[in-house]
């Protein structure tokens, strides 16, 4: 953990995780960039101390949802319409991968069109759910500040209702 | 817990390659959280921030009231008051600054995009102006010799 390009690696595979969790929130873009920053930050800060590994995921998650309800709180430079954009802008359009073949164009339109009417909540569960590396349903809990038996259900009722709406665009 | 069925598999994975596609992680912020490496300091004691006035009930009533920090780090407690630069103003603030026991230091101010050194005076008691929104992490250090530089745990202002 000494280095840079330990470092760069840990970046790497848990990237996706804390943007999960930034993305799950309805930041403004530049508080977004903030929290996100900012709990990497902590991590730096933090290195000599999380001894464990297996606690990362769940040390990372909840230090971004602390830090996202700390600029909730604080309410500043909220701009409603900015959340939309965030992350779509800034790198262009993705290259296809090789993944993107599975995927056809209007099932992929669909599912996304559908995932913006989920309600925040049920998108801020399934964002965390699909993230890699996958959390401990404890971890998923106090990311997202639900109980701990309320994730089964709610993951059932938000899938549920992903796929009416999908069913309703198709 | 439920498990998943097969079908709720097959969207997850779904789902997944969607938010991959559409909403992956903006390259600028990969390449600033892999940078902030390089502010890791080895040999200063961590001060935690242990009170933060905008979690309080209190202050949510009140939001014209300045913010303050509260960081400890041993018998040393240090108390940021966080103000806009101008009324209005989002983009960058001045702090107040109070060493407790009072004594004079030399507070670096690290932000995102670099640092600048004020000096608290025998009061303890340091101001830093424009401070640029977003986190930041202050280093104290003393005259006194022997005495450990303390760092702030970096909080977005």
């Amino acid at each position: 953990m000494g280095d840079q390009r330990a470092w760069d690696q840990l970046v790497e595979r848990y990237s996706r995780l804390v943007w999960a969790v930034v993305r799950g929130h309805r930041l403004g873009q530049a508080d977004a960039a903030d929290v996100w920053q900012t709990t990497w930050l902590r991590l730096v800060e933090h290195l000599g101390r999380l001894r464990n590994p297996d606690q990362l995921a769940g040390w990372l998650s909840t230090t971004a949802r602390n830090e996202c309800l700390r600029v909730v709180r604080l309410g500043r430079r909220e701009r409603p319409d900015e959340h939309v954009a965030l992350g779509r802008h800034s790198e262009g359009s993705p290259v296809p991968g090789p993944e993107s073949a599975l995927l056809a164009d209007e099932e992929r339109a669909a599912v996304a069109a559908a995932f913006a009417r989920l309600s925040d909540r049920c998108q801020a569960l399934l964002r965390l759910l699909v993230a890699e590396p996958g959390l401990s349903y404890v971890e998923v809990s106090r990311a997202l500040g639900i109980p701990v038996g309320g994730i089964g259900p709610t993951r059932g009722r938000c899938l549920q209702q992903l796929r009416v709406l999908i069913d309703a665009t198709a | 817990m439920a498990e998943l069925s097969p079908a709720d598999r097959e969207l997850l994975t779904i789902l997944r390659d969607m938010i991959e596609e559409t909403d992956p992680v903006p390259a600028a912020l990969v390449g600033a959280a892999r940078a902030s490496f390089t502010w890791r300091t080895i040999d200063a004691e961590l001060a935690e921030l242990t009170s933060d006035s905008a979690l309080d009930a209190a202050a949510v009533r009140s939001t014209r009231a300045p913010r303050l920090l509260t960081f400890t780090a041993g018998e040393t407690t240090l108390v940021v008051q966080v103000a806009p630069l101008a009324a209005g103003q989002e983009t960058e603030r001045r702090l107040l600054g109070q060493l407790v026991a009072p004594r004079p230091a030399q507070v670096e101010v690290r932000h995102g995009t670099g640092s600048f050194t004020v000096s608290a005076d025998e009061f303890g008691r340091f101001r830093a102006e424009p401070v640029p929104a977003g986190p930041i992490s202050l280093a104290c250090r003393f005259a006194a010799a022997g005495e450990p530089t303390i760092v702030t745990s970096w909080v977005s202002v």
